[in-house]
């Protein structure tokens, strides 16, 4: 069988993810050796690597996946490129719903914190959708408008809500994003999280993959473009709720990955969720990494780390894009 | 035999009604054509007979069968729609376009669809696409384009296939090369096609039957002679035109036009 471009793609993304995994691990306030990891010497290192930093690492790959999968869902199935989770207030919708839980009473456990981040997604993502509504359907221009003013609104009542009950401290980690703190608990409810999407995903790909065409078409050839918008939506809320409440309110991610993976591999979306997810995954490890090592020992806020260094990625390639295009 | 049988047909979006308890039948392996002046209704029409737009009240019946009863794979199966002004996906090589027209014979987690390289490789060279199977769509000629479009239509292998004014935005060259390729088709492959056509003389030289619509409502059925008459030309399109006959096939061709209405 001949080896195909994506297959090369995925090797390579996959690669990077590993190398960028051992170095996240390594990486922290003190700089330790991975073999660490596995040789056991019983040391504070040794602790440090298997209790502190593991999960850490594993929570930042599977929050990107999340970001990533759930920005190239909504960008497909709002027909919109720059359509995303975060740009939307789906993720601003889950960070309100976990401080208002927290200001009514709710203990912050792992398993509040999923379901207030998951129904504050599901909120939100409701809102914006009904903002977007017309006689004639959805339009895509009220959905991105509408979704961007209302993400600023409910963000700037998070951040009311914060100041005012003066729980900025608390929430620090809600509102500037970051795994400090990070453990295996929430990294297993992650993982389930990942793996009800990523199932979801599987068996409904040719119908989010049908969903590029106008309604029209879509039915002509079979599907049935309420049903798979419905389930979409439930995979983009599964996603955003899981990392809002893990995570914090990481922006960039859902909007940037899918960019850059379309730019290295245009092509359809069931054939492109693999390298869309493990890109996802990489950069979120890398922007930890630079989170917990460039200001060391102070922790460096994740979502404008991640905002500035994707933004300056996506910047170079729309910079390059013209050119590279105009040579084919 | 009739294939596509609409009885009293009212199709219309929310409160508005568009076509009018209408009712028709279309015969198997033929060439329809549905003709009328902008905004009568001929698309619409096509949408409901398709099974896309919902009826307002009547039945669609598909070899007998109502259209409402099948599942929506099962009536992809049976008809393949090609929409006017279909969202092009760009990114697409024309094989993953065409393959998507396999969509409602997948089986299983594994998508499972035995035939479906044979059918996507018959589909592409009936359609003459064959040779640009790995090309994006975006690097693609208009007329190539539509050649895709209808490659994936052609990937259902559904008897019954309806297109939408398939032919606009084309240069004459490849107006007629998606029109004799669909008379090909029908000819070699016994396909059921239903076409909406706003040119009247390729619809009198391409077409078995005529359905002429206006506000709504089917005026006139029949060949092309029967139905392209100057009455009818006049009362409808509001042209006048000289008329003249194949000297073989007979079918009308206008010569000649002038509209009737008064600027």
């Amino acid at each position: 069988m001949k080896v195909s471009k994506l297959w090369w793609l995925n090797t390579l993304l996959l690669l990077l993810l590993l190398f960028l995994f051992v170095l996240n691990m390594a990486g922290g306030v003190i700089w330790y050796s991975p073999r660490l990891l596995w040789q056991s010497d019983h040391t504070l290192a040794q602790q440090i690597m298997r209790t502190i930093r593991l999960p850490r690492a594993l929570a930042a790959m599977i929050v990107g996946a999340l970001l990533a999968l759930s920005g190239q869902l909504m960008q497909t199935l709002s027909k919109n490129p720059i359509a995303d989770p975060s740009i939307l207030g789906v993720n601003a919708g889950a960070m309100l719903a976990l401080m208002l839980g927290s200001v009514a009473g709710f203990s912050l456990s792992i398993t509040n914190t999923i379901w207030l981040s998951v129904v504050g997604a599901t909120l939100a993502f409701l809102v914006v959708l009904a903002l977007a509504m017309t006689r004639q359907g959805l339009d895509p221009l009220r959905f991105i408008l509408g979704g961007t003013v209302f993400s600023g609104f409910i963000s700037c009542l998070a951040y009311a809500l914060s100041v005012l009950t003066n729980t900025t401290m608390q929430f620090r980690n809600l509102l500037v994003g970051g795994f400090s703190n990070t453990n295996f608990k929430q990294v297993s409810f992650l993982a389930v999280g990942l793996l009800i999407v990523l199932l979801i995903s599987l068996f409904n790909r040719k119908g989010f993959t049908l969903m590029v065409f106008d309604d029209a078409t879509a039915r002509s050839l079979g599907a049935q473009p309420g049903v798979t918008r419905f389930i979409g939506a439930i995979v983009i809320v599964i996603s955003a709720g899981f990392s809002v409440a893990v995570a914090g309110n990481v922006g960039f991610i859902g909007l940037g990955i899918p960019a850059i993976i379309h730019y290295l591999h245009p092509d359809s979306l069931e054939r492109n969720i693999m390298p869309n997810l493990l890109l996802g995954a990489s950069f979120m490890l890398l922007i930890d990494l630079l989170a917990k090592t460039l200001a060391a020992p102070t922790e460096l806020p994740l979502a404008a780390l991640s905002a500035i260094c994707g933004g300056v990625f996506l910047f170079i390639i729309i910079a390059r894009g013209s050119q590279v295009t105009a040579h084919e | 035999m009739n294939v596509i049988v609409g009885k009293n047909l009212t199709i219309g979006y929310g409160k508005k009604t568009i076509v009018d308890n209408q009712s028709l039948t279309i015969a198997a392996g033929q060439i329809t054509g549905l003709i009328g002046p902008n905004g009568s209704g001929k698309s619409t029409l096509l949408k409901a007979l398709c099974g896309i737009n919902p009826l307002k009240n009547g039945t669609v019946l598909i070899n007998q069968q109502p259209l409402t009863a099948m599942a929506n794979k099962q009536r992809a199966k049976t008809i393949a729609y090609l929409a006017q002004t279909p969202i092009v996906p760009g990114d697409l090589t024309v094989l993953n376009l065409v393959k998507m027209g396999r969509y409602a014979f997948y089986r299983g987690l594994m998508n499972r669809d035995e035939q479906g390289k044979a059918e996507v490789q018959q589909a592409m060279a009936a359609a003459k696409v064959d040779h640009l199977a790995n090309r994006r769509i975006d690097s693609l000629s208009g007329g190539q384009r539509q050649r895709a479009f209808i490659a994936m239509t052609l990937a259902h292998n559904s008897p019954i296939i309806m297109l939408d004014e398939p032919t606009t935005y084309l240069d004459l060259t490849h107006q007629l090369g998606i029109l004799n390729l669909l008379k090909e088709l029908n000819l070699t492959q016994q396909k059921t096609v239903v076409i909406v056509l706003h040119d009247l003389n390729q619809a009198a030289q391409y077409c078995d039957q005529l359905i002429c619509m206006q506000h709504g409502t089917i005026m006139k059925t029949g060949t092309p002679k029967e139905v392209l008459t100057a009455p009818l030309l006049a009362n409808i399109f509001q042209v006048k035109a000289d008329i003249t006959y194949h000297s073989e096939r007979q079918y009308p061709q206008l010569q000649d036009y002038e509209t009737l209405v008064q600027s």
